[in-house]
């Protein structure tokens, strides 16, 4: 197809007609990725009766034919999280800056990850293939101010960290953690869909399938929570990444982030950041509150124990690597 | 047949970046709706408001059905 026809359009959906995967293309113009997340953003779009009934329907190799004409704004950074622990926040300050497109867990990125569990025969070069050609998509030069380019991943997305290296292998990346009772105090509140059986291959937590399905609902947590630290651990190299405890926020979106990702904000910029660091990052008419003496009060003691059991030692590890020094959070009571 | 018709007027909208223009200036539904059926009838494709809204419908339902 004429490659010109995609300007102003995003890749919204992969599905497959019979084996050929396909994307789904929504008119976006110049509108910016504003919202908490992506499908926020693209349900927004939705709503205008001619991004809902005129869309581009393309084989998804059309994504490296793009990529190929127009690279578009190579990734600055990648956010990778355990889940409730304030990357939400993060991608909120960045996307406050209109050079930054952020893009927050992205559907189309999470299929494509996963493509292997619907066909065990695409392969990992595969799959990264096609991350390059979406995220390439994402890139693209729409507003003409942009400048970098940020993805915020699924939490469990770190599973699948080799093909995201093999894809973006220069690519500087932060996993952000926080204590896992706190974590898993919010899940239990309101679960995330990859805290329930089914979502996630059981055999990447270390479980068999009849097993996953026995746990009570708050192990199955401390066991994904457990495996996505895991992961974290084991992919860690200085330099190349940092790791950020949910304490070290916000200041440290301007301060050693910036470093990393290789950006310069101006007095200007950080103080559009610290404005929004003051209102919750999922419900932005709410006032931010860091929340980690309540939310440990809150913790059961099976929960404690949960933790500590199958958590803990990966967020130990975590902390240990973290070169932060371990800084106290001064901020709650 | 009207289904076959539509079809052929949504490949070409995708493929007119002016149509496109003219149909993106419409957002309350019933007009728009009425400005797809003319813009068909105006190129020779004959289709009726309710093909227009059966096709939305499926759209709809593609979307939401996305994690099935």
């Amino acid at each position: 197809m004429d490659l010109q026809l995609l300007d102003g359009w995003i890749p919204i959906r992969i599905y497959w007609q019979q084996s050929q995967a396909m994307v789904d293309w929504c008119y976006l113009g110049t509108r910016r990725f504003n919202e908490s997340f992506f499908e926020q953003t693209i349900q927004q779009c939705l709503w205008q009766p001619f991004n809902m009934l005129f869309r581009h329907q393309t084989p998804i190799e059309t994504l490296a034919e793009l990529q190929e004409a127009q690279p578009g704004q190579s990734p600055s950074g990648f956010i990778f999280h355990m889940s409730r622990c304030g990357s939400t926040l993060v991608a909120q300050m960045l996307a406050a800056l209109p050079q930054n497109i952020v893009i927050s867990e992205a559907g189309p990125i999470d299929t494509v990850l996963r493509a292997n569990l619907r066909d065990p025969r695409i392969s990992e070069e595969q799959r990264a293939t096609w991350l390059r050609g979406l995220i390439g998509a994402f890139g693209q030069a729409r507003d003409g101010r942009e400048r970098h380019l940020f993805v915020k991943f699924d939490s469990w997305s770190i599973l699948d960290m080799p093909v995201i290296q093999r894809a973006f292998p220069e690519t500087p990346w932060i996993f952000m953690y926080r204590d896992p009772v706190e974590v898993m105090v919010s899940q239990a509140r309101q679960r995330g869909s990859q805290m329930l059986p089914g979502t996630l291959d059981p055999r990447a937590l270390g479980l068999d399938f009849a097993t996953a399905q026995q746990l009570s609902l708050d192990e199955y947590c401390a066991r994904v929570l457990a495996a996505v630290c895991e992961a974290a651990t084991q992919c860690y190299r200085q330099g190349a990444a940092r790791l950020l405890h949910y304490r070290q926020l916000p200041d440290a979106v301007w301060a050693s982030l910036a470093e990393l990702f290789g950006a310069r904000y101006t007095a200007e910029e950080v103080e559009r950041m610290r404005d929004v660091a003051q209102f919750d990052a999922k419900r932005p008419a709410l006032a931010f509150a860091k929340d980690s003496a309540a939310k440990r009060q809150l913790a059961t003691d099976e929960i404690r124990a949960l933790a500590d059991r199958w958590v803990r030692p990966f967020y130990d590890r975590l902390e240990a690597l973290n070169d932060s020094g371990g800084a106290t959070d001064a901020e709650e009571p | 047949m009207p289904r076959e018709d539509f079809e052929q007027f949504r490949r070409l909208v995708l493929q007119d970046l002016s149509l496109q223009e003219q149909l993106r200036s419409t957002t309350d539904m019933p007009s728009f709706v009425e400005l797809v059926v003319r813009l068909g009838e105006e190129r020779g494709h004959r289709f009726t408001a309710e093909d227009v809204q059966a096709a939305m419908a499926a759209s709809r339902r593609a979307w939401i059905e996305r994690w099935i």
